[in-house]
């Protein structure tokens, strides 16, 4: 038989190992100085672990068994409200952040736009060549119908 | 199944059906041993009471849904081992002092001061052991649960386990080797 594995070796210093691995361990002990002394080493240890008792804590029955008391007279929360909870929070995120969002568009943006002057704009149209700009404009496309109405009338005369 | 484990079964079917005398004959069953587990897992007497009355208190709300899967005692360790880990995770965060109360001498110990260092030199020994291996060696140890029950309660596998609680043991030989009995 191999050596014994650590694990069957604290199994077999704790007295725990089951009958027919406990004799074929033993067996194997009795004829094997190394896993004899494994298993004394692995015994010494499970020994001195034994020296740390612990005392008994206070008796908690009595008052675990107030508080839960209390505490089974507290109606539940219904399975479907914890259900839609979740969602509802969500949703109020979303109702939240639109609400932020709308009120520091409002606050961030002009109530006003300054538009340029019409003068402004047609010129710049018309260093650019932007006829069709100038025509989109809508003092450019009053001057566009007048100078119309003016070649009309020129010729005409 | 134990006569043990059918009285605990038999208790948590009580439990559910509104019985709060039952599950105070549960708590007197089982508080000294997982108190004296969580006292050892956490250092402090407070902090361990409150673990106790959490893990009873959870059993009492889990009672209409517990199903004897596995044995009373092992799903009562899970919750119990859980606790522990939110109480621990706590305090790394926020230091405490343990209790100095290493527990009383062993019957064998002829010097009470002698059998108080022991018990403090094995504290230290389990106390620097990383988490998990403490864990499953005080399950080990002092609950008596197997390496199956154990993986139960934790929820690691049996070979983790196994690897656990061997090196958990090899460290405790090395540091326990002048201890004598």
């Amino acid at each position: 038989m191999s050596h014994l594995r650590e694990a069957e070796l604290v199994e077999l210093a704790a007295g725990r190992l089951e009958p027919p691995a406990r004799s074929a361990a033993e067996a194997h002990v009795g004829g094997c100085a190394e896993c004899r002394a494994r298993l004394d080493a692995a015994h010494r240890a499970w020994q001195a672990l034994g020296s740390w008792e612990v005392t008994a804590g206070h008796d908690l029955a009595d008052a675990i068994v107030e508080v839960a008391g209390r505490q089974a007279q507290v109606p539940a929360v219904p399975a479907w409200r914890r259900a839609i909870g979740p969602v509802l929070r969500a949703a109020a995120a979303v109702v939240l952040a639109a609400g932020i969002g709308h009120v520091a568009g409002r606050w961030a943006v002009p109530s006003r736009v300054s538009l340029p002057p019409v003068a402004d704009e047609r010129a710049a149209a018309e260093a650019l060549s932007l006829d069709v700009l100038a025509l989109q404009s809508a003092a450019g496309l009053a001057e566009t119908v007048l100078g119309l109405d003016g070649s009309a009338q020129e010729a005409q005369q | 199944m134990s006569e043990e484990a059918a009285g605990d079964e038999h208790l948590m079917s009580r439990v559910a059906a509104g019985d709060m005398g039952a599950l105070g004959e549960l708590v007197r069953r089982h508080q000294g041993a997982v108190g004296s587990f969580a006292f050892r897992m956490l250092g402090r007497r407070d902090a361990a009471d409150d673990v106790v009355q959490e893990a009873f208190l959870h059993v009492h709300r889990a009672a209409r849904r517990y199903r004897p899967e596995a044995k009373f005692t092992t799903w009562l360790y899970s919750i119990v081992v859980n606790l522990c880990r939110d109480v621990a995770r706590r305090a790394q965060r926020a230091p405490v002092q343990l209790d100095d109360e290493p527990g009383p001498s062993t019957a064998s110990a002829t010097d009470p001061l002698v059998a108080r260092e022991r018990a403090e030199r094995v504290r230290r020994a389990l106390g620097a052991l990383p988490e998990r291996q403490r864990t499953a060696i005080l399950l080990h140890r002092y609950q008596e649960l197997s390496h199956r029950e154990i993986a139960q309660a934790t929820g690691w596998s049996e070979s983790a386990v196994e690897s656990l609680i061997v090196r958990a043991y090899a460290t405790l030989r090395q540091e326990l080797a002048d201890l004598k009995e």
